[in-house]
């Protein structure tokens, strides 16, 4: 990495005097001499070569057995984080004893995230009793909470966005998926499976529609996950990139440069703001299509 | 006065974060790279949404604040003391209203000639005038919620006789009767329970 860095900085030097200085340098003090301090300090702001390397995932207490790796890497670092952000915000807004009953804002903002998700239930799983609608709520409250705070947490500058990986939220949406159709089995007995043959189909036709309402209903379990991975992914290195053209304009000392340079900057602003709205219609839209989902599975196709 | 404090806020806020980034890139905690300018746009991107948009915010929870508080004013004022006599009086009104208009929307049903009808709309308001002359002193809730019961129980079962779709031929007499024996099972209800409470 130091010599790349070096390359870059002296490759195009003409200065044959400096480079024998640097040299010269180099040769008597080694290590501890200014050239090299210089040049490992250089190196650390050419860290990031490619904005690619956010995503890297790096093993902050390597944990193994046999070939199976347990590491605590800075995902398993930045959820907890988020837990702890969460559990800390309810805690401090219900503080006393559960709040006052006429709520300030925190307590306010806090209740209308707690809201918002029994009415997403309420809608889609229509046609079922109270009882059974209760028992998808926790599961479904947690999800949403937790991606919406992952998905802001994300935004803060130099930190790493968890949800931004497709194994963890491959993972997420694969786990709910098989949930669903476990509870779908449940509910309807092998009857669950006349969910791939709509009304009023004619016979002949009926195996050909069965394998073709089959594959999207298992592809549904990737594209949440994708959706998802997607929309992060995309968002985190269109900022990086987009920066990264601003910071070599602002570091080039040319004037024309440095005069055109609010222009990316205000495109990363722009994108910034996006990248916030995406944040939280994607907690949004994932949770409301797992409530969709499981309203599919519970109440085949019919109508509440 | 307030917007000079505003500025002096913001001119100490701008001052601390030129200071810590200096310190910060000479202890090289920060690094001057891009993931700078992402750092400096977000925070630009937060102060400039609540310049924008922090009021918005604020009237929001501020009514949903007021419109729970209006709320819980409104359901404390049922627990306490004894409903006004104005209220009761309103209350009862109300329900011969609904007993009268029953009887007056089937009366069309019922064969009867015009004249019939407003002679029954008469002797309906005239009962009427004579039965708020003497209104009890209703006092329970459990009164309220059987006299309740008895109209809507008198309303139905009356559409389902003597309504459009019935087959039965109807006599307005029949009508008028079971109307006026509402009346006496709501009045003679309310006495009872005021000579029980005394």
């Amino acid at each position: 990495k130091i010599t790349a860095a070096v390359e870059a900085l002296h490759n195009d030097s003409d200065n044959i005097a400096f480079l024998e200085n640097i040299l010269d340098d180099l040769v008597k003090n080694g290590a501890s001499g200014e050239a090299y301090q210089e040049a490992l300090h250089l190196s650390a702001s050419f860290l990031n070569r490619s904005p690619l390397d956010q995503f890297s995932i790096l093993p902050l207490i390597p944990m193994k057995i046999g070939n199976l790796y347990f590491s605590f890497t800075n995902p398993s670092l930045f959820m907890l984080f988020t837990l702890s952000l969460v559990l800390l915000f309810v805690h401090f807004v219900t503080k006393k004893g559960g709040g006052n009953s006429v709520p300030n804002a925190w307590q306010s903002s806090v209740e209308l995230i707690y809201d918002f998700v029994p009415n997403l239930v309420n809608e889609q799983i229509g046609g079922l009793s109270r009882n059974v609608k209760q028992k998808f709520f926790p599961c479904i409250s947690v999800t949403f909470t937790f991606l919406l705070f992952r998905n802001l947490q994300g935004m803060i500058p130099y930190s790493f966005t968890v949800t931004s990986h497709f194994i963890i939220t491959l993972g997420l949406s694969f786990s709910l998926f098989i949930g669903i159709t476990i509870v779908g089995f449940q509910k309807n007995g092998f009857h669950f499976l006349s969910f791939s043959l709509p009304a009023g189909v004619p016979l002949p036709l009926a195996p050909f529609l069965v394998l073709l309402e089959l594959i999207p209903h298992c592809f549904r379990a990737l594209s949440l996950g994708i959706r998802l991975f997607a929309n992060m992914m995309a968002g985190h290195s269109s900022v990086k990139i987009l920066s990264g053209s601003a910071w070599t304009m602002l570091c080039m000392n040319d004037l024309f440069y440095f005069i055109g340079d609010p222009g990316p900057l205000f495109i990363v602003l722009a994108l910034t703001g996006l990248e916030l709205g995406v944040a939280i219609s994607q907690a949004h839209v994932f949770t409301i299509s797992i409530c969709i989902y499981l309203n599919d599975a519970t109440n085949l196709h019919q109508n509440a | 006065m307030r917007l000079s404090s505003t500025n002096m806020q913001a001119r100490k806020m701008l001052f601390a974060a030129i200071l810590s980034i200096c310190a910060l890139s000479s202890k090289k905690i920060l690094i001057y790279n891009e993931e700078m300018i992402v750092a400096a746009c977000f925070i630009g991107f937060i102060i400039f949404s609540r310049k924008s948009l922090g009021n918005l915010f604020e009237m929001t929870l501020n009514e949903r604040i007021q419109a729970i508080q209006e709320e819980s004013q409104q359901f404390l004022n049922p627990n306490e003391v004894v409903p006004p006599e104005s209220n009761e009086q309103q209350r009862l009104l109300r329900i011969s209203l609904r007993i009268c208009g029953t009887v007056v929307e089937l009366l069309p049903m019922a064969r009867c000639a015009p004249k019939c009808e407003k002679t029954v709309q008469a002797l309906l308001c005239r009962n009427l005038n004579v039965k708020s002359a003497t209104l009890p002193n209703a006092t329970s809730s459990r009164r309220i919620r059987l006299q309740d019961d008895l109209v809507t129980g008198f309303h139905f079962s009356v559409s389902e006789r003597f309504g459009p779709g019935s087959t039965l031929k109807v006599s307005i007499v029949e009508l008028i009767r079971e109307g006026l024996g509402v009346f006496k099972m709501v009045r003679v209800g309310g006495s009872l329970k005021n000579k029980e409470d005394e």
